[in-house]
């Protein structure tokens, strides 16, 4: 395999394959192409990376509990929208972990482990199954 | 033993799976690490994912070209699905990028996706940490001596019989 073929021609056939992938899912589930209008985003809407606050075409964050609007009415206000919060309501670094542990063993590390034990079992049948013939 | 130079490349691939394992889980609760996270964590993963199936080209080009002919039963397994994940996370990636509320806009553009592609992340999201987690475990042997061999640790004597094609 010379280096052209190893590295410069999997990536396209790999982009290739995932937008066979792509048009085939959107159209089964929508029945076009993705057509997420790409266009310039309107300024008001634009939130700085990393913030968790959007300004506007959201919801009204109602200012009640403290100060930056943190309360329980702007927690009722945005329930419905995964992942968004305001500043100050961050949670804290060892909950993160914790929950993000938690889940990815419940969620990765749980088949991960049926996987395993299930492939081991055929491994060492298919062993015993050759001693015996 | 091999020197340490050129164990080099090894280490460094399993660098980079370890960071994408790290991604993933990153990538689990966009409610915990925060949806602008979520989203670059998932947008950096795509081609980091190219370079990863890059790497392993060899593998798949073998296995592509034997799956017709007898290969062993866990290789056809492992095949299928390395491409069921392939295909699933494709999925997941795109229908997030079409979905994204803070990543995309922050670049300059907004894509208006609709309840639909936020289902459709949705439940492929979950099917490719189901799928990880069995890919992770078909590839256990080969991570166990793979770590063993950057740490210039002796082989283990395997028990069972560990198929060298399937890596």
């Amino acid at each position: 395999m010379d280096r052209f073929t190893r590295w410069i021609t999997p990536p396209f056939v790999i982009l290739a394959a995932a937008t066979v992938v792509l048009a085939v899912t959107s159209i089964g589930a929508t029945g076009s192409l993705p057509r997420g209008s790409v266009s310039p985003a309107n300024l008001t809407s634009v939130s700085p990376p990393m913030s968790g606050v959007r300004l506007s075409s959201q919801a009204p964050i109602a200012r009640s509990g403290s100060a930056n609007g943190t309360g329980l009415q702007a927690a009722i206000v945005r329930a419905g929208q995964p992942g968004r919060r305001t500043l100050g309501e961050q949670s804290g670094g060892i909950m993160v972990l914790v929950t993000l542990l938690t889940k990815s063993a419940l969620q990765i590390g749980l088949p991960g482990l049926a996987t395993y034990l299930a492939y081991i079992f055929f491994l060492q049948r298919r062993e015993i199954k050759t001693r015996l013939a | 033993m091999r020197s340490f130079w050129a164990r080099i490349p090894l280490a460094s691939r399993l660098v980079l799976d370890f960071g994408m394992l790290v991604a993933m889980i990153l990538l689990i609760d966009p409610r915990a690490s925060g949806i602008a996270l979520h989203e670059w964590v998932g947008i950096v993963i795509a081609p980091v994912l190219i370079f990863h199936l890059t790497l392993n080209w060899p593998w798949i080009v073998q296995v592509m070209r034997k799956l017709v002919r007898r290969l062993p039963l866990e290789t056809r397994i492992n095949s299928v699905l390395n491409s069921l994940l392939f295909v699933v996370m494709v999925i997941a990636i795109v229908s997030g990028v079409l979905i994204s509320q803070e990543a995309l806009p922050w670049m300059g553009f907004n894509v208006t996706g609709s309840s639909t592609w936020r289902g459709i992340h949705e439940v492929s999201s979950n099917f490719v940490l189901i799928i990880i987690g069995a890919h992770l475990a078909m590839q256990w042997q080969w991570i166990v001596r793979t770590v063993r061999r950057v740490a210039g640790m002796p082989a283990q004597r395997r028990n069972v019989r560990v198929e060298e094609v399937s890596q």
